[in-house]
């Protein structure tokens, strides 16, 4: 990596106080959070019962440490969101979770927390994500076929969605979601000057040139073919909602986008017909009310837990969030909404808004078309898998078992989220060192260019 | 800007969009919709979050604990220590009852009566339910001090020794219940496990007390008596000769039957004593049927006393009219007369007193509140007679015991009292045994009812349990005051 030019412009103090300050505030965040949870459940403090909070706080604060050593320009908002959203998403872990969950998510926590300070040091050098691109996509939906045969699902009925060997399991959907990106990104780089000129003309709407489009339709159809079979429509939506955005990003045509939300609604009215599972989705989704015994029963719940919080909230370990089946995955931001109360989900939702933020202008920022589709399909990855499941729950569109980042529990989605993180704040990093104009060398958007390889 | 950074910001206004759509529909499940999916039936949270409430405990007088709830690993019990106060103390539990989930609240007794106040469902400032919202605080309920006196609610139970009956002791003046005793009852704490575990659950809910109504026999000449006095009609020491008379009242046989053998002429006084009955039909007769009905009216028969619990109004007669057969037969305690035993102990504590028939209070305090409560609670309800008639009719109480049936009452315990024994008629079966009496003879503090359901003779079986009640609650009353314990549960 080149050493950072001199830089008279920005003067960005090397003490990283913006971050500082915000982690500070997404600490005690956190802290009372989980003091509220200890106070909620138990009913009295002692400070011992902190622990798990507080050694969060202390590893993030760690992590800043070293960012300052180092003198990285990277973003300073995101390592306090990911401090909040992690914090809040380990008290709602030990809050919701049965059994020994909330200690295995402990350990992804922490886990993860480490691979995050690793993997905000390791030299990422983003032309390994895209010189390989096909492989890390075949990698991807490999993993996911794999499910097909050795999937194991969390009870006799669930989708077979998890790999794993002893003690340790994985989903592979969720690597797949950030392969794909990563290829997108890559792929819609090289070609995006042939996706932004039409050659052929269906009736009033353009299509971008087939012999381009093709490989991307195949890996686009190919992993939703794969999942619809696994039973994951969540994933699936989530898939082909990113592909259509980054499409959108790379060629500027918003009949693109208009053109590929037509084809999904006629490929979900031709399933309706012929899938039950769709059809009691969509059925739970227009009248719950009725169904509310059986199929309903979680979003009806769902929906009174939400109907509990007021303004305030119940209280952390004082409502009942715990009759929603699944709370602590798919159905998270319902017990925020009935323990935290309005103030506490809209505080919730504008940490998200924050998060999706900083990712868009560090996408904006970027040097580089490669790095810019790779934020950006990053950001709107996350943005896009948010609005999927707190709909759902809101019952603005049919329910989905994709997780909420950070604050689902899940060891996967979390050490996913997490790359996200990492791989934004790096380009954030190498955005900030350039010059402008750039002529950066290890994001050459020169090479941008009809012919190149791809 | 690049063209990707352009489409980047639109995306990024889209996401934002998103958003507040997210934004909308959390305020609509949360806020805009919320009351009508508070109510579902299929909400369990309303039953939990009643759940959470760390409900105040119910303690008697003296401070012992009747009913209080014990926090086990987090899950709240309801506890009552006092099994013998359950048909005043009542219930409070999660299953009895159907429901949604099988699960419904059900409240009886004081638990019932009181239950805004254990609830702790009472007003704050504004900044208290700030804080309390803000902190989350646990709904705390208020300690609520009962009238009872759990040692001597304990006593009577015992006493009773499982027959079926009742027995009411109140506060002379101020009316304030000090036991209130129904036989068979119920196990409040069974409640909660399942079901009541007998054949017949009405009987053992059933409080006989307050909504058993049963003929009075005898103990209802003590009205006959106050009233033919106070309306100036005899003396206590009138004579009669009717120790050997048969009257007819058209057609209507009534003889003296219950005087001892030899005695022809007493005294109204040892006619009340010794329970002549044609005494009282001549004397409820030469009333009439309006002055008497007046009089019947003026001592609550036909109405309710108010008490916090629900009550079983009282009735002289059925009919709008009553017969001359049937006035003559009410004024000795028969006829179509159905009183509760609340209401006669309420009868002995008029005569006891000053004449009026006192409000049965049940409320000695509230922690931290209701004064106002309490004071609705007391007073006097009806006030038939004056304090003179009163004093009069208590002598002739007092006489009663020392030389007629009633003095069975007072036999062995020490005690000074008076009162009167009632055998009431009930067609089929043994009669009703009664006796409603108060002590000490001077200036007395407690009033007394007893019913033993188809026990049998008053003289033999209710008045030897009465007296034996009063002495226990004098009993209690000087220890107290020798041990030098403060009265009133807990401190307001």
């Amino acid at each position: 990596m080149p050493a950072p030019p001199a830089n008279p412009q920005r003067r960005t103090s090397r003490w990283r106080p913006t971050e500082f300050v915000l982690l500070v505030l997404a600490a005690g965040l956190t802290l009372s959070a989980q003091s509220a949870l200890v106070h909620g459940t138990a009913g009295e403090i002692h400070l011992r019962d902190l622990w798990p909070a507080a050694l969060l706080c202390g590893l993030f604060l760690v992590i800043h440490l070293t960012l300052v050593l180092r003198r990285s320009t990277g973003d300073q908002v995101l390592l306090p969101i990911l401090l909040a959203l992690m914090g809040l998403g380990l008290v709602l872990s030990q809050r919701l979770a049965p059994g020994d969950l909330p200690e295995r998510q402990g350990l992804w926590v922490v886990l993860g927390t480490v691979a995050l300070g690793v993997g905000l040091h390791t030299p990422v050098d983003l032309r390994l994500l895209r010189r390989y691109r096909y492989s890390w996509a075949l990698i991807g939906v490999g993993l996911v076929a794999l499910t097909l045969v050795f999937g194991r699902g969390l009870s006799q009925d669930a989708p077979r969605l998890w790999l794993g060997v002893r003690g340790f399991q994985f989903q592979p959907s969720e690597i797949l979601k950030l392969v794909l990106v990563v290829f997108l990104a890559g792929y819609l780089a090289d070609k995006r000057e042939l996706l932004s000129q039409s050659s052929t003309r269906v009736g009033p709407f353009r299509i971008p040139p087939l012999p381009y489009l093709a490989p991307l339709a195949v890996m686009l159809g190919g992993a939703l073919a794969l999942l619809a079979a696994q039973r994951d429509f969540g994933a699936a939506l989530l898939l082909y909602a990113i592909g259509l955005g980054m499409l959108y990003l790379a060629s500027g045509r918003l009949a693109y986008v208009v053109l590929g939300l037509g084809s999904f609604a006629a490929g979900s009215w031709l399933l309706h017909e012929q899938l039950t599972v769709i059809q009691v989705r969509a059925a739970i989704w227009l009248d719950p009310w009725s169904v509310a015994a059986d199929h309903g029963y979680q979003l009806v719940q769902g929906l009174m837990a939400m109907a509990a919080g007021g303004v305030t909230g119940t209280g952390l370990g004082q409502g009942m969030p715990e009759v929603i089946p699944a709370v602590h995955t798919d159905f998270v931001y319902a017990a925020i909404v009935e323990e935290l109360g309005l103030a506490g989900a809209l505080a919730v939702l504008a940490i998200y808004g924050g998060l999706f933020w900083r990712g868009y202008r560090i996408g904006i920022r970027a040097r580089g078309v490669f790095a810019g589709l790779l934020a950006g399909g990053l950001t709107l990855a996350l943005a896009i898998q948010t609005f999927i499941i707190v709909a759902g729950i809101l019952r603005i569109i049919p329910m989905t078992g994709i997780t909420l980042p950070f604050l689902s529990h899940g060891g996967t989605s979390l050490l996913t989220s997490l790359a996200a993180a990492v791989i934004l704040f790096r380009i954030s990093e190498q955005s900030a060192t350039s010059q402008a104009p750039p002529v950066p060398q290890s994001l050459s958007a020169a090479r941008v260019s009809v012919g190149a390889r791809g | 800007m690049t063209p990707t950074a352009h489409r980047l910001r639109r995306l990024a206004a889209a996401t934002f969009v998103a958003l507040a759509f997210l934004a909308a529909g959390t305020l609509q499940w949360g806020f805009l919709t919320a009351e009508e999916l508070a109510h579902r039936p299929d909400n369990i949270r309303r039953i939990e979050a009643d759940r959470r409430i760390r409900r105040g405990p119910i303690v008697d007088r003296r401070g012992r604990v009747l009913a209080e709830t014990r926090f086990v690993d987090g899950v709240p019990d309801r506890v009552y220590p006092v099994p013998a106060a359950a048909p005043v103390v009542g219930y409070q539990t999660w299953r009895y009852g159907a429901g949604v989930l099988g699960r419904t609240y059900g409240a009886g007794g004081a638990e019932a009566a009181y239950d805004a106040a254990l609830r702790g469902d009472v007003a704050m400032g504004p900044g208290e339910v700030l804080a309390s919202r803000l902190l989350h605080r646990p709904q705390q309920g208020l300690a609520v001090t009962l009238t009872l006196d759990a040692a001597l609610q304990t006593r009577t139970v015992e006493l009773l020794g499982g027959r079926e009956g009742s027995i009411v002791v109140v506060e002379v003046g101020s009316g304030a219940i000090r036991a209130l005793a129904s036989s068979p009852t119920f196990d409040p704490a069974a409640l909660d496990e399942g079901d009541i575990p007998t054949d017949d659950p009405a009987a053992v809910m059933l409080n006989r007390a307050t909504q058993g109504l049963y003929p009075p026999g005898s103990t209802w000449k003590t009205v006959t008596l106050a009233a033919a006095i106070h309306a100036g009609l005899v003396d206590p020491d009138t004579m009669t000769s009717d120790g050997d008379t048969v009257e007819y009242f058209e057609g209507f046989p009534v003889g003296c039957n219950n005087n001892p053998p030899g005695r022809v002429n007493f005294d109204i006084a040892h006619a009340y004593g010794w329970s002549c009955n044609v005494t009282f039909a001549r004397l409820g007769t030469e009333l009439g049927e309006p002055l008497y009905k007046d009089y019947a009216e003026g001592f609550g028969a036909g109405a309710a006393p108010p008490f916090p619990l629900p009550v079983a109004s009282s009735q002289l007669t059925s009919g709008p009219v009553m017969s001359l057969p049937e006035l003559a037969s009410a004024a000795f305690g028969q006829g179509e007369l159905l009183m509760t035993p609340l209401h006669m102990a309420l009868v002995a504590a008029a005569m006891a007193g000053d004449g009026a028939l006192p409000k049965p209070a049940l409320l000695e305090g509230v922690e931290g509140a209701g004064e106002r409560a309490v004071r609705e609670e007391r007073g006097p309800w009806r006030q038939p007679v004056s304090p003179g008639t009163a004093l009069t009719v208590r002598r002739i109480m007092v006489t009663s015991v020392n030389e007629g049936w009633a003095g069975t009452a007072t036999a062995g315990t020490g005690i000074t009292a008076g009162g009167k024994t009632g055998t009431a008629e009930v067609g089929e079966g043994q009669p009703h045994a009664w006796f409603i009496g108060f002590a000490p003879a001077i200036d007395p503090t407690y009033a007394v009812a007893v019913l033993v359901v188809n026990g049998g003779e008053g003289s033999t079986v209710a008045a030897p349990i009465g007296g034996l009640v009063l002495q226990e609650a004098l009993r209690l009353d000087a220890e107290y005051r020798l041990t030098d314990q403060p009265e009133g549960g807990v401190a307001p």
